[in-house]
């Protein structure tokens, strides 16, 4: 009854799932142990990245990670929020259902895509219109952006990643206004509020749960993009806070030297990077997803 | 009367509408600022990738990047087998373990499995690709089809285990009583019965993770690999679209990049009718339910 | 301030093809309560909505006739559903407080969209609707504390207070105590004989003794109809329908 073999064997297919997760987390911890006994966790915050003195140290790869995936969601939230808004509120029914359709289609575009327009059309523009324009403006005296050079740039990859999780956030945080009771929206209108204000203060705020975790898992998935950060971010070495220079990424550094890394503790260095990665990435997915669980089963 | 009218709402109420006009029309704005980039992508796939798109280049090998011509023929079969075999591994692991978190998820194993499904669902691809790396490529002494199949398969089974349990939860349970009132046993009821009636959504899940996979570099770099010749086995290297299309992008051969782009045209054309094949699905079922 | 006037003429309502409020000419008389009692799904629910524009936001609905607020057709005088909500306002089925907002800003939210920015004209009127709605002493020193820490009858209080910030010249309740208690109903219903000198009120309900105590008209409602309108006494003690009859004596509904 209870133990019917059929049960067993899905269960022993659900246990399969569990066994792999543990074995990502297993082997992530056993390739790179050489890398953590011989540095311990200061291999976090070392700067240099040298494989001929057989010296290494994440912490650029991590800066570089954290500041385009942060500029990306800098960039995608407010303009996801939007269509989300729009979508939910205020686009008339024959064209709605088109246009999700439509931004949904976007996160179908695979990544590797992306990057090869990244390299041929969006760096020279970046490079030829969006760095002096930034440079020419106010903007221009922040100190995160120095003087402009060529297209493959920390910039670059940023716009590149908001591209990319712009559909994801926009879609969490639709499903997300659409689970905001009537009666909320309802209450804002009778008191003579208008169909924005209503929306924006209300609706808004109601699912502020929902959207922060939708904005948690577009930061995640930036994190963890690869091609497209690969083929634009510049791949230079160095730690660097400027987004008109090339930079790299936790992503872009394996995948542009595993294939080819030659020594034990070479290896060591970038899956050591990849648990980080990893670490960094089930922490975020973990949040938004159990915030997002949370706001679907009813709460606030 | 008429031009009377407007003139009664007052000033106050005029700004907050001419507000609200600004307001929704950035959000228009962003609209654009998302469909744009959409656009000019797929325009320059196809314009430049449609152009450079011939007969060679679908059938024949490559040739030595100081000559022209040559073709992916056999990258495209690399993608066929890699993203295959990972389907046929990943297809029963993924509809089972949904199978499992929908009839008897309710316990311990059912919670963590669906909260590791949806975590492992927002892995970062490349991970897989350095687990099957250390555990497949380290162990056999060589890059392979059949480990970039299984880095493939590890990010396959998530989505579709929990496309596969929200297909099944989407089944009324009362045709699962009727099953079991005709002395139906749970394997019977749910393969006969249950998964059946859920299938266009299953099928729209499987698709769905399917065009996501084809699509997949990262985990296939060290993994499947490259190679210019066809490819001799599963335990083989073995070049496919995606990483063709990275190798020719970065290459620094101008007809190489002509050619990373007609191999994009052709990724991106199969990974779109996917999608749109597995959504169009999907609304036919859905009005179908709610048409009753 | 003068409480106004509201009255329908051939009010109808659709749902797509459905036919839910079938020409209803009716009038709400100012400074009075006028109750609204039916079966479920008589209409009177979306007689009521329409009565400040609710429906406009529900896709598949669609208004004809007329309403009019004093003498100005609130569908076809070229007013705003917002303006006209200002006039209007309403009080739901379920209470429904903002959630994320104290109780002192749920009052205060709708009167600073309407240009209200003035701290000490705020706090005022934050305890003049409250006293008006019967719960200043019940909150008064937990003003910024969340809404939803209150009761449900509280919460619905709160929703009327909130209601009342805004000034209107009516106010529209839809069954206002069916999801509370005995007692919080009671308080409701006073708070209601309370309003009536200072608003025109409009209740829908299904509570039959309610409608009997707390109105001074009564409307019944059968298959998106008016059946019968007329002083709350002779509804109930002497109908000229017979389907009225039926209903108030609780043979069908």
């Amino acid at each position: 009854m209870g133990g019917s073999w059929f049960r067993l064997t899905t269960g022993a297919l659900a246990c399969l799932v569990l066994i792999t997760a543990g074995l990502i987390f297993y082997e992530l911890w056993m390739g790179s142990r050489p890398a953590w006994e011989q540095w311990g966790l200061s291999f976090i915050w070392r700067t240099e990245w040298n494989p001929v003195r057989g010296e290494f140290g994440a912490l650029p790869f991590i800066a570089g990670t954290l500041l385009t995936s942060g500029m990306a969601l800098v960039i995608a939230l407010p303009v996801s929020l939007g269509i989300a808004i729009l979508l939910t509120e205020f686009a008339p029914r024959a064209v709605r259902d088109p246009l999700i359709f439509i931004v949904e289609l976007l996160a179908a575009v695979p990544s590797v895509v992306f990057g090869l327009w990244g390299i041929f059309v969006l760096a020279p523009v970046v490079q030829g219109t969006v760095m002096p324009f930034i440079a020419g403006s106010p903007l221009g005296y922040l100190p995160i952006f120095g003087e402009p050079g060529a297209g493959y740039t920390l910039l670059t990859a940023s716009l590149i990643l908001a591209i990319m999780i712009i559909p994801i956030i926009a879609s969490l945080s639709r499903e997300v206004l659409m689970t905001v009771p009537r009666d909320q929206r309802e209450g804002a209108l009778a008191l003579g509020c208008t169909r924005w204000e209503a929306m924006r203060h209300v609706v808004l705020a109601y699912g502020r749960a929902g959207i922060f975790s939708a904005a948690v898992l577009g930061l995640g998935r930036a994190l963890g993009e690869t091609m497209a950060t690969t083929m634009t971010i510049g791949n230079s070495l160095g730690l660097t806070f400027d987004y008109f220079e090339a930079g790299n990424s936790m992503t872009a550094i394996i995948a542009n030297e595993l294939r080819e890394a030659a020594s034990e503790i070479h290896v060591a260095s970038l899956v050591a990077i990849g648990l980080i990665l990893f670490a960094l990435s089930f922490v975020l997915n973990s949040i938004g997803r159990l915030i997002i669980g949370r706001v679907s089963r009813g709460g606030v | 009367m008429s031009e009377g009218v407007s003139q009664t709402i007052p000033l106050r109420l005029r700004l907050r509408f001419l507000r609200d006009r600004i307001l929704v029309g950035l959000c228009v704005v962003a609209l654009a600022a998302a469909v744009v980039p959409l656009v000019w992508v797929l325009w320059d796939v196809v314009s430049v990738g449609a152009a450079h798109l011939s007969v060679e280049f679908l059938t024949s090998l490559p040739e030595p990047p100081t000559r022209p011509g040559g073709g992916w023929a056999h990258a495209f079969l690399g993608s066929v087998v890699v993203v295959g075999s990972a389907i046929l591994m990943g297809i029963p692991v993924g509809v089972g373990t949904g199978i499992y978190m929908s009839e008897y998820g309710n316990n311990l194993l059912g919670r963590s499995t669906r909260f590791l499904c949806e975590v492992m669902a927002g892995l970062p691809s490349i991970v897989a690709g350095i687990v099957a790396y250390g555990l497949i490529v380290v162990t056999m002494g060589r890059f392979s089809a059949l480990s970039g199949a299984i880095a493939l398969a590890v990010l396959f089974v998530p989505i579709v285990a929990i496309t596969t349990q929200e297909a099944l939860a989407l089944v009324p349970r009362h045709q699962r009583e009727g099953a079991f009132a005709l002395g139906l046993g749970d394997a019977s009821t749910t393969l006969r019965v249950v998964l059946p009636a859920a299938m266009g959504n299953v099928l729209t899940g499987i698709m769905l993770a399917t065009a996501r996979v084809a699509g997949e570099t990262a985990p296939l770099l060290f993994t499947a690999f490259n190679s210019r010749f066809w490819m001799e086995g599963l335990d083989q290297p073995t070049a496919t679209v995606p990483v063709n299309i990275y190798n020719y992008a970065i290459s620094p051969f101008d007809h190489w990049h002509d050619q990373a782009w007609a191999g994009a045209f052709v990724l991106v054309s199969v990974v779109l009718v996917l999608n749109v094949a597995a959504r169009t699905l999907w609304a036919r079922r859905a009005r179908f339910m709610a048409g009753g | 301030m003068m409480p106004e006037r509201m009255q329908t003429k051939d009010l109808r309502v659709y749902f797509g093809k459905t036919e839910a409020v079938k020409g209803v000419d009716m009038e709400i008389r100012p400074g009075a309560v006028t109750a609204i009692i039916g079966p479920s799904g008589c209409g009177k629910t979306t007689f009521l909505r329409s009565l400040n524009r609710m429906h406009d936001n529900t896709r598949s609905a669609r208004v004809t006739g007329h309403v009019y607020l004093g003498d100005r057709d609130i569908y076809n005088g070229g007013m705003n559903p917002v303006e006209l909500r200002i006039r209007v306002g309403m009080v739901f089925q379920r209470p429904n407080p903002f959630p994320t907002m104290s109780i002192r800003e749920n009052i205060t939210f709708a009167p600073r969209r309407h240009g209200m920015r003035r701290r000490s004209d705020l706090q005022d009127l934050v305890e003049e609707v409250l006293r008006q709605a019967a719960l200043w002493d019940e909150v008064k020193d937990r003003l910024d504390d969340p809404a939803t820490g209150l009761s449900g009858g509280q919460q619905q209080r709160l929703c009327i207070a909130r209601a009342l910030a805004v000034r209107p010249k009516v106010l529209l309740m839809d069954e206002p105590a069916s999801a509370l208690d005995p007692t919080a109903t009671q308080r409701i219903e006073e708070l209601i004989f309370d309003l009536k000198a200072e608003y025109t009120i409009a209740i829908v309900t299904h509570n039959m003794q309610q409608a009997a105590r707390v109105s001074d008209y009564t409307a019944f409602f059968y298959m998106g109809e008016l059946i019968e309108f007329g002083e709350t006494d002779v509804i109930f003690t002497n109908p000229k329908e017979a389907q009225t009859e039926a209903y108030i004596t609780g043979r069908f509904g």
